[in-house]
């Protein structure tokens, strides 16, 4: 039990780290968007453009991969539910 | 809410809280523990496709000819939309196993009471989610694969390339949604054994009262 708790803790705090960086990554994103709109740099305009939009499927990649490790937490509380309800219910209903 | 049995050639059910349920042993395609084994994989190529459609994108900046830039255009986003299709099939696989997890703890806490242990039987959207997940997953193949036909037209016959072009960029959205839908029925299949479960533990409550 100490065990799954500690997982489903630990698998929150990997989320949030995830959400970070997908926060900086969005930002940037739009950032280098502006920066290649402004520029007069015909090769940094073509260049950025190229590998751009694929930069940011990685950073949706790694926004989905954040809703993973939730769910995964989320697996962990389920069983923690179960097992202490597994628990608790009977004697509260024989008391 | 008492329980109501039918007893005919399909499995036994009963009603708990106007939803229709089944004894846990007489369940038969076990989704969650196929998902169980599938999520893990389907991950690691979600996370491959995705990292090589990402290198794919920096050496089309360096691409030394406009038509290999232009053909690398063509068929990369193909293979982002894949990577994406597989990380979100993997959250529909993750979904399922949750859904397993609410099946087997419900199960767990009915024996701990003493009671036979009662699970929803499947609904429409637990039926439902797979193929949409399937049906999303095999668009965005087949897109994968256009993506390549496209870009070998592009130097023999570039108007042709242009007409797949034009079609096969909203096909791609449209295998995402198709995942994304798998991933609402599977939410909408929780919901109903969230609420299956406060119904069936109301029942046992009020069937040791009376």
């Amino acid at each position: 039990m100490d065990t799954m708790m500690r997982e489903a803790t630990r698998l929150q705090q990997v989320a949030f780290a995830l959400l970070a960086t997908v926060t900086l990554g969005w930002m940037a994103g739009v950032g280098l968007g502006f920066a290649v709109a402004a520029s007069d740099n015909a090769s940094f305009v073509a260049d950025t453009s190229a590998w751009l939009p694929a930069a940011l499927q990685g950073v949706l990649a790694i926004a989905i991969i954040a809703v993973v490790v939730s769910l995964l937490a989320i697996i962990r509380r389920i069983r923690i539910r179960a097992h202490v309800l597994s628990e608790a219910l009977p004697r509260l209903l024989q008391s | 809410m008492a329980a109501t049995a039918a007893v005919n050639s399909r499995p036994t059910t009963a009603t708990v809280g106007g939803q229709v349920s089944i004894p846990r042993e007489q369940e038969g395609f076990d989704m969650p523990g196929m998902a169980q084994k599938m999520w893990r994989p389907m991950l690691a190529m979600g996370l491959m496709t995705v990292a090589a459609g990402i290198v794919a994108g920096i050496v089309q900046a360096g691409a030394d000819t406009p038509l290999r830039f232009a053909q690398i255009a063509a068929w990369n986003p193909g293979v982002l939309f894949l990577g994406i299709g597989f990380l979100l099939s993997t959250v529909t696989f993750v979904l399922a196993v949750i859904l397993g997890e609410l099946r087997d703890g419900g199960a767990k806490v009915q024996a701990a009471l003493g009671e036979q242990a009662l699970i929803l039987r499947r609904p429409w959207t637990g039926k439902a989610f797979p193929l949409a997940m399937m049906m999303g997953l095999m668009t965005l193949m087949a897109t994968f694969v256009i993506g390549f036909i496209e870009a070998a037209r592009l130097d023999t016959n570039p108007s042709g390339a242009a007409d797949i072009g034009a079609w096969v960029g909203p096909l791609r959205f449209a295998g995402v949604a198709l995942v994304f839908t798998a991933v609402v029925l599977a939410l909408a299949t929780i919901l109903r054994a969230l609420r299956f479960q406060s119904d069936r533990v109301t029942q046992i409550a009020e069937q040791r009262a009376s």
